[in-house]
This record gives structure tokens, C-alpha cells and sequence, in this order.
């Protein structure tokens, strides 16, 4: 932090000081030369001599102002800013001893050297102490050079009001160097905390989002898992009652035409027939195809109802302990009958049992499988593989869609990022997808962004008191050879024995 | 009473108490093992409780799901009753706490998914059954002894 601090003092400084320094070297630049009209009419004797001092202030002051401009360093700057003002002291220092008529108005105009350094160097007091140090030295050099040029009690007089109008500015420059400093630790600070609550307020409102999405979700789980339950029993009836009723129909029809048989020669039989029969025919053929299509529509219901029940398995908080291709088999089933021209090839291996948490992980299948259908607009290939490695099982997912930009791919499983329309992705799915496997030990990454390849990988290992599926539980009085019953396959039902 | 006064099961055709709360559940079990089982038929564990004896049945099968007693708690009840009684679960959830704590305390039990066919529910009750008919067989003969 404190470097962070000093590089960002550093950064103000270089932009507060670099046009005040640019300002000294222009003022230098301008007002030394515009001296040699007062040179002409004051001291005509030294006039091409002070000239040729001045034009050489001229030349020198910009090739400082091109330092001042280009250096991005805060000691090259303030050192340059010195330097101007010095250069400018240290000439008009050289004239002294040879100003003959007017002395009192050059060292005023030289003291303009000081006030300036004052007023317009924002630097530390160094700076301008330093530029004092210069003044007083040159003006008692030039002094000592040409004693006989001025009194004593002149040159004192004029010492003494150079080392009052340093003594005034340094301090000057001492206070507002603190108080800058310190009003820029303050908004430093305030900056600072600014960033940290607006930091908050980010983790705040990714936080709530995701714990809405989640929520909806988790809703839609429970509606879902509700909807399932009530179509338990009706889904029974109807598969189970189509047998008993083909049999009994059969008996019925049969029954019939029996008695159409034996009609001829019976008036009483034929009368209670009578108009029936010529539909007799086309009722018996009709109500074996409609028992038929009943049958086949039914096991298509009890297919969506298991696939649906697998997917929902969210009902099982607990890790457990199989086989999750199951979950994969009936999550891809149910998003594959909303896009029927799609290609899908699966190369499923087979895998050891995995600790895992059923619901949660059908819930990323479910969004990688969605990504992938959405990215080949239900009209491509849609690869899925499973396979074993090392120490873990992989769930392969890739599609034959446009592949992941490069420029997305850092983002990819930042929430609230989506490539979708307003309406189709909430950017939160890879994203809760990935905390939802790590929350399972595991993994998952984009390990190729041209076919938009997700891998979902799951350690193997057995962790402690982790409910293991597809085991019956041993009792040592009974030993039934019970298995389990399990139409679907989750192996979630079974026998204790 | 003692054993040999209990009625003689049919080994091929086993005395079930069925018990669900949904009469078409129930109607659809007297039709589909009409042939196959002797029924009878309760529309709640309180109903069940009362018609069950030993004597009078060889399995019982309850669905879980169901108002008042769920079927997990009713199995446990009649297996109190009679320790020998082959039972099946019929559920939609096998991961249901009250179904995965039966598992857990050791009664042999049966569960069977919802929806189930009709030659798998069978299976299972005729085995039941068998286990009926044979921790019978033991008891009777550790009586004896």
C-alpha cells in the first residue's frame, strides 16, 4: 500500500509541478531579455556585454524547458526547475560588479529571481532554499570579484533584502509543501476507501445475484421435484392398466365375434346385433391401434418422468458416492427433445463411483449441455465423453458451433459475462457451474476454446462418512438377496438386508 | 394358537396387504395381480394396522408417500408385529430420510421405484414371500426345539 501511496504522490507531483516549472523557464525566457531595453538607458556602457549574458539566458532557458517537458521523473523535474532559475540567478549575478549608476534597481530586478522561485515552484522548500542559496552565493562572489564596484553598506542592504525575500518564500514554500502533502493523503486515503467500498458493493451485488439465481433455481428445483411427485401416480396408472385393459378388450372383442358367429339362424341374436356388427370389425382393429399408441405415448411419458426425476435429484442433499453419467444421460435427453436436428455423439466410459452431489452437478450439466445447444443453434454436433484419468472421472462437453473468441475466454467464467441476448443468459450459469463443482472437489475449465471443449472433472477418492450408493447395507440376522428395484437406473432405490 | 393352527399359503399365489393412499393405485394393483396375488387392500397405515395379522398375510407392500403414517413407518410397526413379515416399499424418492433410515436400522426391506412393471413388483413379492414362508420355517423349528 505504501507504494502504491508513493507512486501515486509521485504521479501528482510530476502533473501539479512540470507547468509551473515550464512557466519558470518561459518567465526566465521572456523577462531577462526584455532587460536590455533597461540595460540601453540605465547602464549603456555594459549594454553588449549584459546582451550577449541575456541572449545566452535565451538559448539555455528553452533546451531546460525540453527537460522540464520530457523527464517523468519527480527528482530530474525539481532538479531542472533549480536549474532554470539558478542559470538565470547566476547571470544576473555576473552583472552586479559592473552595474555602475543604478545598483538598487538591479538587485531588485535580480530578487525577482527569488519571488519567482516562490510563487511558482510547487516542490518541496529545497527547491526554492536551494535557488535562495545560489542567489546569495553568486551576489556575494560577484561582490568579492569587484570589491571596488560598490560600498559595503550597499552590498549588505542588498544581501540582507535577498536573504529576507529567500527566508519569506522558503518558508512559504515549506507550508504549502506540508499542507499539499497532507491534503493529498487525505483524498489519497478517501480514494482508497472509496475503492474498497465500491469493491464491497461489487461482491455485494454479485453476491445477491447470485443468490437470486440460485434461489430460482432451487425454486424451480422444488417445482420440478413437486410436479414429479404428483405425476408419480397417474404415470402408474396409465402404464400399468394399458395390459390388463389390451386383455380384457381382447375377451370382450372376442366374445363378440363369437356371438356373430353363431347370429345365423337366431333372429333374437341377430336383432340384438343387428346394427352393430358391420362397425364390429373396424371397433376391434381400432381399439388395438389406439392401445397401441396409448402404450407407446405412455412409455414416452414414463421416459421424460424418470429422465425428469434423475435431472432433479437435487432432493439429495447429501453427497453421495456412483455413477453421475446417469444424471448426464437424462439431463442431455431432456434438452435434446427441444432440438431435435441436432447431431449428438456420446462416447460414454466406464467409470468408477465418484463422490458427488447428484442435483448440483446435473444442474451444470444442464447449463454446459444448454451453452453448447445454443452455440450450434440446435443444428450442429453436440460431442459428450466421459472418460477416467488418473485420480479423476472427466465429463467431456464440446459442440460444433463458433468456438470461444480469444478476447472472451479471460472472462468466460466471470459472473454477469455473457455473449447471449438480453433475455437468453443471466452470464451466471458457467460461473455458478464452476462453484457448484468445486464445491464437489472438482474442477472445471475450458480446456479448448476453438471447439468450445468444458471438461468437468471429479476426483476419484472415498471421503469419510460419505453414504455409498448402490451397496446394500448388511444385517447380520438377515441376508436376503434383495437387490435393488430401479427402473431408472439412479440406483437410489435397494434393499437393506 | 399355536403355529401349526396358521393357514397354509398358496406358494404360488402369496396373501399381500397392498396399501396406498391413491384408490387408483389400489384398483390398478387388484387388476394387474389379479391372477397373480390374494389382495387385500387398505387406503392408509391406520386401515393397514387394523386388518394385518400374521396369520393373514405373507407380504406386505405400501407405498411411502402417503397422509398420516408414511409407509417407511408403517413397515417398521408391522414388522414389530411380525418380525418374520417380508415387506416391499413402493416410492418415488428412494433418498428420502425416513426411507434411507429404514434401510439403515436392518429390516430387510424392498424398494421399489414408482412407476414400477408389473414383472419386477412381482418378482419382488413372491420373494418376500419366500423369506416369509422361511424365517417361519426357522422360528417354528426353534420353537420346537
Amino acid at each position: 500500500m505504501r507504494a502504491t501511496y508513493d507512486e501515486a504522490w509521485a504521479k501528482a507531483c510530476l502533473v501539479a509541478e512540470r507547468p509551473l516549472a515550464l512557466a519558470l523557464a518561459g518567465v526566465s525566457w521572456v523577462l531577462v531579455p526584455l532587460w536590455c531595453v533597461f540595460d540601453y538607458y540605465l547602464e549603456p556602457a555594459q549594454f553588449w556585454f549584459f546582451l550577449v549574458l541575456r541572449i545566452i539566458n535565451t538559448v539555455v532557458q528553452p533546451i531546460l524547458a525540453l527537460w522540464i517537458r520530457n523527464t517523468s521523473s519527480v527528482l530530474q523535474l525539481r532538479i531542472a526547475a533549480f536549474t532554470t532559475m539558478a542559470e538565470t540567478g547566476i547571470l544576473i549575478a555576473i552583472m552586479l560588479p559592473f552595474v555602475e549608476r543604478n545598483y538598487p534597481l538591479y538587485v531588485l530586478g535580480f530578487s525577482l529571481v527569488v519571488w519567482a522561485a516562490g510563487v511558482l515552484c510547487r516542490g518541496p522548500s529545497w527547491v526554492v532554499g536551494l535557488v535562495g542559496v545560489v542567489v546569495l552565493a553568486s551576489h556575494t562572489a560577484a561582490y568579492a570579484i569587484a570589491p571596488a564596484a560598490r560600498t559595503q553598506v550597499e552590498f549588505i542592504g542588498a544581501t540582507f533584502y535577498l536573504a529576507s525575500a529567500v527566508l519569506i518564500v522558503v518558508t512559504l514554500a515549506w507550508f504549502r509543501y506540508r499542507l499539499e502533502r497532507r491534503a493529498f493523503g487525505l483524498s489519497f486515503r478517501l480514494a482508497e476507501q472509496n475503492e474498497e467500498l465500491q469493491a464491497t458493493l461489487d461482491r455485494l451485488t454479485d453476491a445477491q445475484a447470485r443468490l437470486v439465481e440460485t434461489e430460482k433455481q432451487s425454486a424451480l428445483g422444488r417445482l420440478l421435484a413437486g410436479l414429479s411427485h404428483e405425476l408419480n401416480n397417474p404415470v402408474n396408472v396409465i402404464i400399468n392398466n394399458i395390459d390388463p385393459l389390451r386383455e380384457y378388450v381382447g375377451m370382450l372383442t372376442g366374445t363378440v365375434q363369437a356371438c356373430a358367429d353363431l347370429r345365423h339362424g337366431r333372429p333374437e341374436l341377430e336383432q340384438v346385433l343387428g346394427s352393430r356388427l358391420p362397425e364390429l370389425e373396424f371397433v376391434t382393429e381400432d381399439v388395438e391401434l389406439a392401445l397401441d399408441a396409448i402404450d407407446r405415448s405412455a412409455e414416452r411419458m414414463r421416459q421424460i418422468h424418470l429422465d425428469l426425476r434423475a435431472f432433479i435429484r437435487g432432493d439429495a442433499p447429501d453427497g453421495i458416492m456412483g455413477d453421475p453419467t446417469r444424471g448426464l444421460q437424462a439431463t442431455l435427453e431432456m434438452l435434446a427433445r427441444g432440438a431435435p436436428d441436432m447431431r449428438i455423439e456420446t462416447d460414454y466410459a466406464e467409470l468408477p463411483p465418484v463422490y458427488h452431489l447428484p442435483g448440483a452437478l446435473n444442474q451444470v450439466f444442464f447449463n454446459l449441455l444448454q451453452n453448447a445447444i445454443d452455440a450450434v443453434e440446435s443444428s450442429g454436433t453436440l460431442r459428450i465423453a466421459t472418460r477416467v484419468v488418473d485420480d479423476g472421472v472427466e465429463f467431456v462437453v464440446s459442440d460444433s458451433g463458433p468456438g470461444i473468441a480469444p478476447h472472451i475466454h479471460p472472462r468466460l467464467f466471470e459472473p454477469f459475462f455473457t455473449t447471449k441476448e438480453v433475455g437468453k443468459g443471466t452470464g451466471l450459469g458457467l460461473a455458478i457451474s464452476r462453484q457448484l463443482v468445486e464445491r464437489q472437489g472438482g474442477t472445471l475449465t475450458l480446456v479448448d476454446a476453438a471447439t468450445a471443449t468444458f471438461v468437468v472433472r471429479l476426483p476419484i477418492r472415498v471421503p469419510g462418512g460419505v453414504r455409498t450408493e448402490e451397496v446394500a447395507i448388511g444385517c447380520p440376522e438377515d441376508s436376503d438377496p434383495f437387490d435393488i428395484v430401479d427402473p431408472i437406473g439412479t440406483g437410489s432405490g435397494g434393499v437393506a438386508a | 394358537m399355536g403355529d401349526d393352527s396358521k393357514t397354509e399359503m398358496d406358494p404360488l399365489r402369496p396373501r399381500v396387504l397392498v396399501v396406498d393412499d391413491d384408490p387408483a393405485n389400489l384398483d390398478t394393483f387388484r387388476r394387474v395381480f389379479r391372477r397373480d396375488l390374494e389382495m387385500t387392500l387398505a387406503s392408509n397405515a391406520a386401515e393397514a394396522l387394523a386388518l394385518f395379522h400374521p396369520d393373514k398375510f405373507d407380504v406386505v407392500v405400501t407405498d411411502h408417500a402417503m397422509p398420516g403414517m408414511v409407509g417407511a413407518v408403517l413397515l417398521v410397526k408391522l414388522r414389530e408385529i411380525e418380525p418374520c413379515l417380508g415387506v416391499v416399499l413402493v416410492t418415488a424418492h428412494a433418498d428420502l430420510p425416513a426411507v434411507r433410515d429404514v434401510r439403515a436400522s436392518g429390516i430387510p426391506i424392498a424398494v421399489v421405484m414408482k412407476p414400477w412393471r408389473k414383472e419386477e413388483l412381482l418378482r419382488w413379492i413372491h420373494q418376500a414371500a419366500k423369506m416369509t414362508r422361511l424365517r417361519s420355517a426357522v422360528a417354528a423349528m426353534k420353537s420346537r426345539s
